[in-house]
């Protein structure tokens, strides 16, 4: 199963399609969370990734409004889709029945 | 502007995100500095979050036995041997120094005798200089083979074995020479209030700009070379060539690890010129990256 940090990765390469890089995923994961996403943080769990099948990466073309530099364009794998539904089934179902507004208020 | 202090701290944080970058990947380099240029982010928060990534890396290659071997076995003894190396070579050849730098006398100028004295003077210095550059060199290509692929933590290790040994001198080193000259001087040990240690720049800073730009510089460059990829034959000769001038290092200087009685025991450093086929031999590193140089200016100019 992957953690949250590699489904919010998984998610936003999804959603940003064919365009999906560094720079993307993460402008995208900071969007969600309204959290600083570090590239330490990005890169390290991008390869944990591709360690484990869930994603495919390769170096795309330079692009002059990144000084001339290339991209790591990130493509999800089937693996990587099975993974991700696995890991969002299992956050709704373990939160079936929770209204965490009505918790909230309770305290 | 370029004077402005604020672009002078943009562009010295440029320099140190373009730094920390190298202790990555070519690849992961090329896009980690593209996604930070098209963040627009501020230098400093670019070079943190360079330096994180870093971190992280050099982390995780922890995580492999080599590390745990290679360093402690390899890097650090090299390392320091280097260091002291390079100290006691700097403290011989500032006698050389101190005595045509701050003892001018004008009429010498007329004495031929002067001048021949001065051409050995110099040819001896900057042999040894050459030959510690070519240790400090053949050492980093050594290291640098052996830790291609945890290649940041060695960096790191030499990077900052050098840097300790560097600071720490001051306490290691009398200690280190007491050791060695107990050795040669049982009963006795010469005092030392010679002029040229009293001199700030000859105690102090020499051995610094020696240690910096005649071993940091070659070995770490040489690091860099040794992680680059060969075909197997030509690493395999290269590394033995870099062992035996290793070898060289460590029989030159012999006096500095066995403790060695009698006249053969010269001062480490000047001893570089002692004839011998393993001695000049030594000097392969110079000449190779002089070869290299010559041929790369070559094929510049022949490409326009």
């Amino acid at each position: 199963m992957v953690g949250e940090f590699e489904y919010l990765i998984l998610t936003a390469a999804v959603q940003i399609r064919e365009a999906a890089y560094g720079a993307a995923i993460r402008a995208k994961i900071e969007e969600a969370t309204g959290k600083h996403c570090s590239i330490g943080a990005l890169y390290t769990t991008l390869d944990r990734l591709e360690k484990k099948g869930l994603i495919k990466t390769h170096m795309g073309d330079p692009t002059p409004e990144r000084g001339g530099r290339a991209k790591r364009l990130v493509q999800v794998t089937a693996a990587g889709a099975r993974a991700a539904e696995d890991f969002y089934s299992a956050v709704m179902k373990v939160t079936r029945g929770i209204s965490w507004q009505t918790i909230r208020n309770r305290s | 502007m370029a004077n402005n202090p604020k672009s002078l701290v943009k562009n010295f944080a440029t320099n140190l995100t373009d730094l920390a970058a190298r202790f990555l990947d070519c690849d992961e380099r090329e896009a980690v500095l593209g996604d930070l240029a098209e963040s627009g982010r501020s230098e400093l928060h670019n070079f943190c979050d360079v330096a994180g990534l870093v971190l992280r890396r050099q982390a995780v290659e922890w995580k492999d036995w080599r590390p745990w071997l290679i360093v402690p076995l390899l890097i650090l003894p090299l390392g320091l041997f280097l260091s002291v190396v390079s100290r006691f070579t700097a403290q011989q050849t500032s006698v050389y120094l101190w005595l045509y730098a701050n003892n001018p006398n004008w009429d010498l100028l007329h004495n031929r005798g002067f001048w021949y004295e001065l051409g050995n003077a110099t040819l001896l210095v900057f042999a040894v200089y050459l030959k510690l550059a070519c240790w400090a060199w053949a050492a980093g290509f050594v290291i640098g083979s052996t830790t291609r692929k945890m290649w940041r933590s060695g960096s790191f290790a030499l990077i900052g074995t050098l840097f300790a040994s560097m600071v720490c001198a001051s306490i290691y080193l009398p200690r280190y020479l007491e050791w060695v000259l107990r050795g040669r001087f049982p009963q006795n040990l010469p005092p030392h209030e010679d002029p040229v240690s009293q001199v700030f720049f000859y105690s102090s800073l020499l051995p610094i700009i020696v240690q910096l730009f005649i071993v940091a510089v070659p070995a770490i460059s040489a690091m860099r070379h040794g992680h680059e990829r060969f075909p197997s034959a030509f690493r395999y000769s290269m590394v033995l060539l870099s062992l035996l001038v290793v070898a060289d290092m460590l029989l030159h200087n012999s006096i500095l690890w066995i403790k060695l009685c009698g006249a053969y025991s010269m001062a480490p450093g000047m001893s570089v010129l002692h004839p011998g086929i393993l001695s000049l031999a030594a000097y392969w590193p110079a000449a190779y990256l002089l070869l290299k140089n010559t041929r790369r200016q070559r094929r510049r100019l022949a490409t326009g």
